[in-house]
């Protein structure tokens, strides 16, 4: 029997999200200041109200997702439950996964913006805001099962 | 004498072994550039103006005789340093700019082989030879040379002589079902058929408009109008469709004419078309899965085509990865059954049922609606344009009010069910029916999906993806949550187990 370790999205995430979407909203301010000289005052109107439409789903979406998506990896399978609106169990056997790619941006270990993508034949799971710590974890797991179908087989794929 | 006769034959067995290796001389012109007869018409131009004086000629278009003679000489050097090798368990291939790129491919490794003619590559004899193995990083074909018949069927039997040595099952289309079936189910026809009703409708509507405005407005001038007709237009566009049709329905029919299908060890030799033959060669142990196809008519009167996914198979323009042609549901699936025995359908262990039909036709009746609606709007704004907008109204709500039709169909009968190593996924996607015949192993994740109203009536979306060269995803929607994931744990594919927290 092979230990499934949870790991969820790095609440971290939320926080910084919030950072930037404040810094947007900001940059949306002073532009829409400097252009409310020259454009149509009801033209601004409504591209402000579109704005803060965007800006409000998009500040509560961000936090039900990251509270709502988390992955359960083992050497066998890759579980993940995403989702706001629509939500999504998935199941990645890693006997189909190819290949492990692990996405760390800039300052990911404050911020938490890392991704790690499962690369199967035919479909692609997308493992999103982990700490440095987890995605390392999940991707030397991965890893290490493809590792040990390639030794097992062969060298071959499974349905071969 | 003697010892330059001999010399003379070594010289012949060398050009032709040279020449064998090499691809058919038709591809010098191939390699040229696309839009070199524009070039050439107007060196012929010029040489025909000049009356055929030739000095003269290549006195003034000397510099475009020497762009045209380092064209053909890239392309004459392209052709020699482009070859191939055959060995006995693999090709070798030397392509791509003066032959640098080398690709090797094992026979064993080859998922699909295909032999392509168009009608002129058929009168030349020549063959384009598409080779593709199951490498999913490579979405394009892994080699692609164009040959002579005689040496593109060499490598065709060299890599197939393995299957050859034991054909267990050959299946035959009938050709007049094919015909037949052809001409009252192909969609290409249903289209031309709604096309040229749009076409008919058009050029009615103008017609009368045209003559209204011109009996109130310019009377006088009729004579002069009347001879300018707008109708016309509708109508040859009308004929110029209806030819296209025609003759797109008549090159596919032909392409597809004559299917056998050949069940051999380990690869399945599908031979089809009418004069130019193609012939293709599928190793089943790379094939993904097999789909039977129906629109909604083909499903009410029990007709069916049988499709496969394999690498290389199907993808090219024009081409269909059918193995069985469109025949009646009962010779599909036994004939599928001999042809490829380790694909087996299953039966369905959760189905949808009359109480889904809400879920399924809700979207598309909404979307017929809105067409509808908007030209009530629109007539009241415009009354003296109501028969235009009726007629887009009604030609726009058409296909929705249809796909809520097939949607009902489909409510009653999106199902699936796994037996053993064997998983069988009854679906529609949009206006098609699908029937997919796969195993467990091809599969490479399952996503359940619920969105708030689903949650509520204990209902999800299950989606199978399978292994392929592009992403193909199967929805199974609408099917019950709870039963659902049972039957998901009760085959390996636990979706919300526990789990040690880790974070």
């Amino acid at each position: 029997m092979t230990e499934v370790k949870r790991y969820r999205a790095c609440k971290r995430t939320v926080f910084w999200f919030f950072v930037v979407a404040f810094g947007l909203e900001a940059g949306f301010k002073y532009a829409l200041h400097a252009i409310s000289g020259f454009v149509a005052q009801n033209v601004l109107i409504i591209i402000d109200m579109a704005w803060a439409a965007i800006m409000m789903t998009a500040v509560t979406v961000f936090p039900i997702y990251i509270l709502v998506a988390r992955y359960d990896v083992s050497t066998t399978k890759v579980r993940l439950r995403k989702g706001f609106f629509i939500i999504s169990d998935q199941f990645v056997p890693t006997s189909s996964v190819m290949s492990v790619t692990t996405v760390m941006t800039p300052l990911s270990f404050i911020t938490g913006f890392n991704f790690v993508v499962l690369n199967s034949a035919g479909a692609k799971s997308i493992l999103p805001f982990v700490t440095r710590r987890q995605a390392r974890e999940i991707s030397d797991t991965v890893s290490k099962a493809i590792k040990q179908r390639l030794d097992n087989s062969g060298g071959k794929r499974l349905w071969q | 004498m003697a010892v330059n006769g001999a010399s003379a034959r070594v010289l012949r067995s060398r050009a032709k072994e040279f020449l064998s290796f090499r691809q058919h001389p038709i591809k010098i012109i191939k390699y040229t550039t696309r839009y070199l007869w524009l070039l050439l018409l107007s060196l012929a131009k010029y040489l025909i103006a000049s009356h055929f004086d030739i000095k003269g000629w290549i006195e003034a278009n000397w510099f475009d005789l020497v762009i045209l003679s380092a064209i053909f000489g890239f392309a004459f050097i392209r052709w020699i340093t482009v070859y191939f090798e055959l060995g006995s368990d693999r090709i070798i291939t030397h392509t791509g700019f003066l032959g640098m790129t080398r690709t090797v491919v094992f026979f064993e490794e080859i998922a699909s082989v295909s032999l392509c003619q168009g009608p002129v590559s058929f009168m030349l004899r020549n063959c384009t030879v598409y080779i593709d193995t199951d490498a999913k990083c490579v979405q394009s074909t892994d080699i692609r040379i164009d040959l002579t018949k005689s040496k593109a069927m060499e490598i065709y039997h060299t890599i197939s002589c393995k299957s050859k040595t034991r054909t267990a099952y050959v299946y035959k289309a009938n050709k007049k079902q094919l015909l037949i079936f052809s001409l009252l189910f192909s969609s290409a026809v249903s289209g031309a058929i709604v096309l040229l009703t749009i076409l008919y409708q058009a050029y009615r509507i103008t017609d009368d408009e045209f003559n209204k405005r011109l009996i109130d407005t310019v009377n006088d001038q009729m004579h002069i109008i009347e001879g300018s007709g707008i109708w016309m237009y509708f109508l040859a566009a009308g004929l110029a469709i209806a030819l296209i049709f025609v003759a797109s329905f008549v090159s596919n029919l032909l392409r597809h004419w004559d299917l056998t299908c050949k069940r051999g060890e380990d690869f399945l030799r599908v031979r089809s078309g009418k004069g130019a033959r193609r012939h293709h060669l599928l190793r089943r142990k790379y094939m993904n899965y097999l789909d039977f196809t129906q629109s909604f008519f083909m499903r009410m009167f029990n007709i069916c085509s049988v499709e496969v996914s394999c690498t290389g198979y199907g993808k090219r323009r024009k081409e269909i990865s059918a193995i069985i042609p469109i025949t009646t549901s009962k010779d599909a699936v036994m004939s599928a059954r001999m042809l490829v025995p380790e694909y087996t359908l299953c039966r369905p262990q959760i189905k949808t049922s009359r109480a889904c039909i809400p879920g399924f036709i809700i979207l598309p009746v909404l979307s017929a609606l809105v067409p509808i609606a908007a030209g009530i709007v629109m007539q009241r704004f415009f009354p003296w344009r109501r028969t235009q907008i009726i007629f887009i109204e009604i030609m726009t709500a058409l296909p929705l009010i249809w796909l809520t039709i097939v949607k009902v169909e489909a409510a009653v009968s999106t199902s699936f069910g796994f037996s053993g190593n064997s998983v069988t996924l009854s679906y529609c996607r949009w206006y098609t029916f699908h029937r997919i015949a796969l195993k467990k192993e091809r599969i490479t994740k399952i996503a359940v999906r619920q969105n708030p109203f689903a949650r509520l009536f204990g209902t999800c979306t299950v989606i199978f993806y399978t292994t392929g060269e592009k992403t193909r995803r199967h929805l199974v929607g609408g099917v019950n949550y709870k039963r659902t994931m049972k039957l998901l744990k009760d085959n390996g594919y636990d979706l919300i187990g526990k789990a040690k927290d880790n974070t």
